[in-house]
């Protein structure tokens, strides 16, 4: 009898101290308050949608800060290079990689203590995004290829060159009924990409391998004179447009083909009655392969400043905000294409919409991920509009080009010994 | 007597002393930490890169910078063209609405509206006004026959409808001014002229101008400095585009500095454009001072 009263006495010591431990665990961060910077757009949206399980399972408060792409470099830079820590996770552009390395915490340690899964990431994205120099300092979030949408009840069979989607676009192209062949955005930040987009499955670069620049070729001319050609299919106002007038343009039925981020806006409103009037009858395809069949990524990593003082919850935070759960979570609410290759061998996503997005994931580049990158991206932007909006002929474009390449360069010297792995 | 000179001196000197230190934190601290950045290469987005010394580098590569030449053509342009019309209709609508007739006072009220709204919101309400396909502007184009206009995707049209925002948002404040400058002038000179049997143009032109003539020197002067100085209104309508169209000078330093944070090359547009902006004014204070001496 005491013998049992003594297993039982030291069975409910035990289990308390069980519950006591996952206690302390769950509320290990209680009263801590973690701030994370996004984008505007859907990544912060999902953000905030799951800050209040973030703090169940942890204790943490998450303070959700946004900013929209054309300011949120400059908020990143500033704050990173001033080590003020305001941000404990920022979410980083994969073009804005090198630039920010240096201030970012290296996370192979954690991912080595957790055993953090990073070979389910599609490697091409991983390559692109979050690593930098041999290391990681940012687990990739949120990917999307650039790709074409289009109307499937006008576009029987998408079109396999650049010279056969022209003809396409000039086909559909009915000024009188204010339809166009093509919905794109027109304003220098976003469409510098399409631009870009041509050159490279042209077969061009901004620069070899050395960095030295490879603009000046007969690539670059090609997919100058292309861009312009494909604005006589556009709408007239599409060349002062941004991302949201270019998508909703498509989704009001004003144009056969939209060149955008498809998961800004066309994969999650494509299908809503409440805002579409392609219901059902649109689709995403790549782009012409033409030479190489590359496009531009769009990637995203979650990566954390070294001045911050809660670098453990921040790492937190990037584990439950890249979860499988959650990454399911955020495509079925949000539309954010995930990064995990897990995410796209499910059955559903094999036979959705977005399934041609993921051969593109393979091989899709980001332009540089250097300092010098955002420069040249400007700059390139600048010039291709000159010639698009008729302010400079050919010539005189590609002559700035080059020298906004040189100029970019010199201003902001690659790191030594890292090559141009891109274009 | 000399004891209380120097007690004066003293406390003038005690009076401007915090003001001369705000200033100096301020101002010239700053002001003088750029001229010195201005002769080194220092990027803020690469802490490995040790700063170095490299002279007038930053002010030599100004002039090969074929996008700073544009912007600095634009801006010009921009502001002689803004401040004439702003100038031009200010006058116009002060000879409109100067009386103290109910109406006249409520017009002015409804006038400072462009004038007291943020450049940022001046901006962006206009931007949507003037989209080709949503906005009001053609949508009242199209009612009256005309075809819809590509504003800001047209390089002239987006030059010329940063301009008309930029009036807009001004002429009030130029009509106040102008009004202020009506009201002082000796109504009896105006009778007499009526008298003689002036006609109202006349009037205008010889005797309402030349007596207002120093205050449109002092707000053109004013003007052309903030005109210069343009860069809400661009960020939020054109961001610079189409291409160059419309990138000014403020925009360009901006760009370089917190874009691409070259540092040292933002300082010394910065510089440049200050000395430029001195000069100018200097050139202006010059002359209006010369002229007022000969008609002493």
């Amino acid at each position: 009898m005491k013998k049992s009263i003594i297993i039982l006495l030291c069975a409910i010591m035990l289990m308390g101290l069980v519950v006591m431990q996952s206690g302390s665990a769950a509320n290990k961060y209680e009263g801590k308050k973690l701030t994370v910077l996004y984008m505007s757009s859907v990544y912060a949206d999902a953000a905030k949608k799951v800050a209040t399980e973030f703090k169940k399972q942890t204790g943490a408060d998450v303070e959700v800060v946004d900013f929209p792409y054309v300011t949120l470099h400059e908020k990143e830079v500033l704050d990173l290079s001033s080590n003020t820590g305001a941000y404990d996770v920022i979410s980083v552009a994969c073009q804005w990689d090198g630039e920010m390395a240096p201030f970012l915490t290296t996370l192979d340690p954690y991912i080595k203590r957790d055993k953090y899964d990073k070979s389910d990431i599609i490697n091409n994205v991983l390559n692109q995004a979050g690593s930098w120099n041999g290391k990681i300092t940012g687990i990739p979030h949120a990917n999307t290829p650039y790709t074409l949408a289009y109307r499937t009840d006008l576009v029987k069979s998408v079109p396999k060159t650049w010279d056969e989607y022209l003809a396409l676009c000039k086909k559909l192209t009915d000024k009188s009924k204010n339809f166009y062949g093509v919905s794109i955005p027109g304003v220098k930040e976003q469409f510098s990409s399409l631009f870009y987009i041509r050159l490279w499955s042209m077969g061009g670069a901004w620069a070899d391998p050395n960095w030295k620049a490879a603009i000046d070729s007969p690539q670059t001319r090609k997919a100058l004179i292309h861009c312009k050609e494909l604005f006589n299919y556009a709408d007239p106002a599409a060349s002062s447009w941004g991302l949201s007038e270019s998508i909703n343009a498509f989704l009001q039925g004003k144009a056969a083909f939209c060149e955008a981020w498809p998961t800004l806006g066309i994969t999650l409103d494509g299908d809503n009655p409440e805002k579409s009037k392609i219901v059902g009858k649109w689709a995403t395809a790549p782009f012409p392969y033409d030479k190489t069949g590359i496009t531009n990524l769009s990637a995203w990593d979650l990566s954390i400043p070294k001045a911050t003082k809660n670098k453990d919850l921040a790492w937190e935070w990037i584990k439950f905000y890249t979860s499988k759960e959650n990454q399911n979570k955020f495509y079925k609410d949000y539309a954010i294409c995930s990064p995990r290759k897990s995410f796209w061998n499910q059955p559903e996503i094999k036979t959705s919409k977005i399934a041609s997005l993921r051969t593109a994931l393979d091989t899709a580049i980001i332009w540089w991920r250097l300092p010098a990158s955002t420069e040249a991206d400007k700059g390139l932007g600048i010039a291709a509009g000159q010639y698009i909006s008729g302010q400079a002929d050919l010539e005189s474009t590609v002559k700035l080009m080059k020298k906004t390449i040189v100029d970019a360069l010199k201003a902001s010297p690659p790191p030594a010994g890292v090559k141009n792995t891109n274009r | 007597m000399k004891k209380v000179l120097i007690n004066n001196k003293f406390i003038t000197w005690l009076f401007l002393l915090p003001t001369i230190l705000f200033l100096a934190l301020t101002a010239f601290i700053p002001l003088l930490y750029s001229l010195w950045l201005s002769f080194f290469n220092l990027k803020i987005n690469m802490p490995y890169l040790t700063p170095r010394f490299v002279g007038l580098t930053n002010y030599v590569r100004m002039f090969g910078d074929e996008i700073f030449v544009r912007s600095t053509i634009n801006t010009v342009i921009f502001a002689v063209t803004s401040v004439l019309f702003e100038i031009t209709l200010g006058v116009i609508l002060a000879m409109m609405i100067s009386g103290e007739s109910k109406r006249e006072r409520v017009i002015r009220a409804v006038l400072m509206v462009p004038m007291i709204m943020a450049p940022v919101a001046a901006g962006t309400m206009w931007r949507m006004l003037l989209d080709s396909s949503t906005g009001v502007v053609n949508y009242l184009g199209v009612l009256v026959g005309l075809p819809k206009i590509g504003w800001l995707g047209n390089p002239i049209l987006a030059f010329v409808s940063v301009i008309i925002v930029n009036v807009w948002q001004v002429v009030p404040w130029t009509a106040i001014v102008v009004i202020s400058g009506l009201k002082g002038i000796p109504q009896d000179i105006i009778h007499s002229a009526l008298v003689d049997g002036a006609s109202p143009w006349r009037i205008f032109w010889k005797i309402v101008l030349p007596q207002i003539k120093p205050i449109l020197v002092v707000v053109f002067l004013i003007r052309f400095i903030d005109a210069f100085k343009v860069f809400d209104t661009i960020y939020v309508m054109t961001g610079g585009g189409p291409g160059m169209a419309t990138e000014m000078l403020p925009n360009y330093i901006f760009n370089q500095g917190l874009n691409y944070f070259d540092a040292s090359y933002a300082a010394a547009l910065a510089i440049s454009f200050i000395v430029v902006m001195s000069l100018i004014s200097s050139l202006f204070i010059n002359a209006k001072s010369r002229k007022e001496a000969k008609n002493i």
